[in-house]
């Protein structure tokens, strides 16, 4: 597993550096790899089918025991299977519909990095390194959506992705952690065969579902999928339909076994789930934007899932994996379709478009393959998978049948937008002022196979049924479920009277279409945007409200409160233990044992004294140079050659700068007045009692000299070298040397930054 | 401050400067000196033959793109460490050879990690100096 991740990584890097000069190898190469490797997980659904699992791990934080490690079951292969399928065509499509668009490379680079970090999700093992490769997809998504960056709609709608999947993933990550913790184990493998009642589960179901709904956008978290419709469209196909909003109803299919009893979860998927399936039909019939629409019907169905899920029994289990599967072949050859059209006509508004099909006929194709999967008409997978889910709520509890009356409403919506999206769209009169032509055999391609497969499934169900139940049992916490029956034809019974229930309704939904319109308006009170955005703008607002107050901009408080805290904190601190009765003068004498150090400090007296005495700026400055000249001296005094050459130098450096930015600061005329004065006086007074002090008491305890005698000890033999400062910065403690070598350019950087901003753009 | 007297006085030094610094950085690790130091001389000299000619005449006297300079010396003193991964031994580790020259000392890879330091250091106050100057 972990080579297939490498392998896509580098192909990634190959379209990054490579793809400027020569698109077609990359392509090519990239297309072929990412087949490759759903070639090479299909040779692992025979071992799959008869029961074996297979794990690996690479250690990678021993010290944590954290390893890169991969869990393929059903499941997972399922997924994996998904993923790769789909990449490579959405790739194919892309290499089409991103030529000649700058920065191409760019976005296949953030396209494989998701489907790297997508196949990563899906097969880990170790919930620490789920964790990871879940951001990670959040990350490449926020670059993929952002990627027309030059719209603000664009990095509004990524920004706003970012921040909700990152929120609910801070709290999957805990939920996470408490699982782990709680199971005795960090392995899915070994988390999804726990059967006990774990400590404080409501918590954990809490944390993991906040993170599978803001991922698969469900209420109140969905408003962000249709804002994430700014990508391009194959984007929009592959991760935001197909594959990354179904992260979320992967982790929570992953771990139902381990949850599933508890009524909590039940509840709440349900309920959610419910809620957001209703809510996403809705706004799907409100919307005129092709794209829009989709991304609703999106939402509409991850709440299916999502209550699925809730719903807990076998058959619904099974049918909520088979509508995934439905969902993502018909959804992305959708999106793709509606890039086809985009991209030919300039323009994604169902009101401006009609008749298409002559101008288009292989995209209407995959549109009405696709169309009848979406509507569930038959002979299509989609058909067979509704009737199986009216069936298995049939057999349920009594509350569900409430459930079945919304799902079939729902339904019947599904029914009358798939009738406007391939018959509206493609049939009528054509109204379009230019000529439009068909796309080429790459873009028309994918959507026609992807539809095709839908197809394939439909008829030939019975292929795939031993996949599919293996699939689905890795869901439940026990073996040996019923088998899945994928016959197209199950005969004239309750759950073919309800599909015909559900056709009818959904005619009558197409033919009243206007009034349903208006009736949709109400979801406009469940949208949680605003919310969202005046949340962000009191953020904002209240942040620079907070950083006015600490960075206010005059140096003088500044240096206020850098030399009051330490006044206060260290005078507390020598009340509070009574240290100021310990301060003795036993040993000033030999403080003054060395006769040169007297030069030294008459320089630092006379500079200090004229900086009282003078109120021209150049002046101060030459006497505080004074001040730090002396203070080199008592270095070399003392015998530290080379902290006094540094700081000579560095006051040198300091005085030639400051003589520079004087010249060039406007002549100001103000000096403090006298309370100010006063007050700088205190705060100077104060400080230098209470160093003297610090400096005094420091000298009456011992100075333990193992360091420094390690240090002398060493420095010949093994630092070769006699000076011993020199040898500790640049052998002993380099490391250290260089994080401030590093923080030296940094700072270099932030002034430099700080000179050139111009007084306009000097606003928060 | 473009006077005739400093100029002068600055075509004379700055050689000496140079020479000087050079001199710090490789007797740094027996004697007083080393790549900061001698970072800090080279500046003050590049520092003064700024002010006497401005700007872009040190630039183009000396060939210096500050950015460039901080950013070789940065990636000199890591490949020490790198250096010292790629021979089995641990991160930053010194290395040192047996070649000894006249006037350098002995090569390794401490010298290598000063000689880096020595570079983003001046690099990094010139790009301070030149932006101060310039405004």
């Amino acid at each position: 597993m972990a080579l297939i991740l490498s392998l896509i990584i580098v192909l990634s890097f190959i379209f990054l550096f490579f793809y400027k000069y020569q698109p077609a190898i990359p392509g090519a190469l990239g297309t072929l790899g990412v087949f490759g490797v759903f070639i090479y997980l299909c040779t692992y659904i025979q071992p799959v089918i008869q029961g074996e699992k297979v794990i690996e791990a690479v250690s990678w934080v021993p010290e944590l025991k954290v390893d890169i490690g991969f869990y393929l079951d059903g499941l997972s292969l399922f997924f994996a299977l998904l993923i790769s399928l789909f990449g490579a065509f959405i790739l194919l499509y892309s290499i089409e519909y991103m030529k000649g668009k700058p920065k191409a490379n760019r976005f296949f680079f953030y396209l494989f990095v998701f489907l790297a970090s997508m196949l990563g999700l899906v097969l880990a093992d170790h919930v620490i390194l789920l964790y990871v490769f879940w951001e990670m997809t959040s990350i490449s998504s926020y670059f993929l959506i952002s990627y027309n960056n030059h719209e603000k709609k664009a990095r509004r709608a990524a920004l706003q992705a970012l921040l909700i999947t990152n929120l609910g993933g801070l709290a999957l990550f805990v939920g996470l952690l408490l699982l782990g913790h709680q199971c005795g184990s960090f392995h899915l493998s070994a988390i999804i065969q726990n059967g006990q009642t774990l400590a404080g589960m409501s918590t954990i179901i809490l944390l993991i579902l906040i993170g599978c709904f803001t991922k698969s956008a469900q209420f109140p978290f969905h408003f962000w999928l249709p804002n994430a419709m700014a990508a391009p469209s194959p984007v929009s196909a592959y991760l935001h339909s197909a594959t990354m909003v179904k992260a979320g109803v992967f982790l929570v299919m992953r771990l139902n076994p381990v949850f599933s009893t508890d009524i909590m979860w039940q509840v709440s998927l349900l309920a959610i789930g419910s809620i957001t399936m209703v809510l996403g039909a809705i706004r799907a019939v409100k919307a005129f934007d092709l794209k829009s629409i989709l991304a609703s019907i999106t939402i509409s169905t991850l709440g299916v899932l999502m209550a699925l899920i809730g719903v807990g029994s076998d058959l619904a289990l099974q049918g909520a994996l088979l509508y995934l599967a439905v969902h993502a072949l018909y959804k992305a050859a959708l999106f793709l379709v509606a890039g086809n059209v985009d991209r030919q006509t300039g323009t994604r508004d169902l009101r401006k478009l009609s008749g298409l099909y002559r101008n288009m006929p292989f995209t209407t194709c995959a549109a009405l393959l696709a169309g009848l999967a979406f509507a569930g008409l038959p002979p299509v997978l989609g058909f067979v998978v509704k009737e199986k889910l009216y069936e298995a709520l049939l057999g349920g509890e009594e509350y569900l049948y409430w459930f079945l009356i919304v799902f079939i409403i729902t339904n019947a919506i599904y029914f009358m937008l798939a009738v406007k999206l391939t018959y509206d769209l493609f049939f009528g009169k054509s109204i379009l002022s230019q000529a439009v032509k068909e796309v080429s055999v790459i873009m028309w391609g994918p959507p026609v196979f992807l539809s095709l497969m839908g197809l394939l499934f439909g008829v030939g169900g019975a292929h795939f049924e031993s996949f599919f139940s293996v699939a689905a049992e890795a869901t439940m916490n026990k073996r040996g479920a019923r088998e899945i029956d994928l016959s197209l034809w199950h005969g004239f019974n309750t759950a073919f009277i309800l599909s015909g229930i559900t056709w009818l309704i959904g005619l009558a939904f197409y033919v009243g279409e206007s009034k349903f319109r208006r009736l949709a308006g109400i979801t406009k009170l469940f949208s949680l945007d605003h919310a969202y955005r005046s949340i962000l703008r009191h953020l904002q607002s209240f942040t620079y409200v907070v950083t006015r107050f600490f960075q206010h901009g005059f140096l003088t408080r500044y240096l206020k409160v850098i030399f009051v805290v330490p006044i206060v904190m260290l005078s507390w601190i020598y009340m509070e233990g009574k240290l100021f009765s310990e301060i003795h003068f036993d040993n000033w004498k030999s403080s003054f044992s060395e006769v040169y150090a007297f030069f030294p400090l008459l320089l630092i007296f006379t500079g200090t004294l004229f900086i009282l005495r003078t109120s021209s700026r150049l002046r101060i400055l030459v006497c505080l140079s004074l001040v730090g000249y002396g203070i080199a001296l008592f270095y070399a005094v003392f015998s530290a050659p080379d902290v006094s050459m540094t700081q000579f130098l560095v006051e040198t450096i300091t005085l030639v700068i400051f003589t520079i930015v004087l010249n060039r600061m406007p002549k100001s005329a103000s000096f403090p007045l006298e309370p100010r004065k006063v007050l700088i006086a205190g705060v100077s007074i104060a400080f230098g009692i209470i160093i003297t002090c610090i400096l005094i008491s420091v000298q009456q305890y011992p100075l333990n000299p193992a360091l420094k005698d390690f240090y002398i000890q060493h420095s010949v033999p093994r630092g070769h070298g006699e000076n011993v400062v020199n040898v500790m910065l640049v052998d002993f403690r380099a490391f250290d040397t260089f994080g401030e070598m590093v923080v030296l350019s940094m700072t270099a950087l932030g002034v430099v930054a700080l000179i050139n901003l111009k007084s306009k753009e000097d606003k928060l | 401050m473009k006077t005739a007297i400093l100029q002068a006085a600055v075509k004379v030094l700055m050689p000496i400067f140079l020479v000087y610094s050079l001199y710090l950085l490789f007797r740094g690790h027996d004697s007083p000196g080393g790549g900061f130091i001698a970072a800090l001389v080279l500046s003050i000299g590049l520092i003064f033959h700024m002010i006497a000619f401005g700007v872009p005449e040190t630039q183009q006297t000396y060939k210096i793109d500050t950015m460039i300079l901080t950013g070789i010396g940065l990636l000199l003193s890591f490949s020490s460490a790198i250096l010292s991964m790629i021979f089995g031994e641990g991160f930053f580790y010194a290395l040192w050879s047996d070649i000894t020259v006249k006037g350098i000392g002995t090569i390794s890879s401490v010298l290598l990690f000063d000689i880096g330091v020595y570079m983003a250091v001046t690099g990094a106050i010139l790009k301070i100096a030149f932006a101060i100057f310039n405004r």
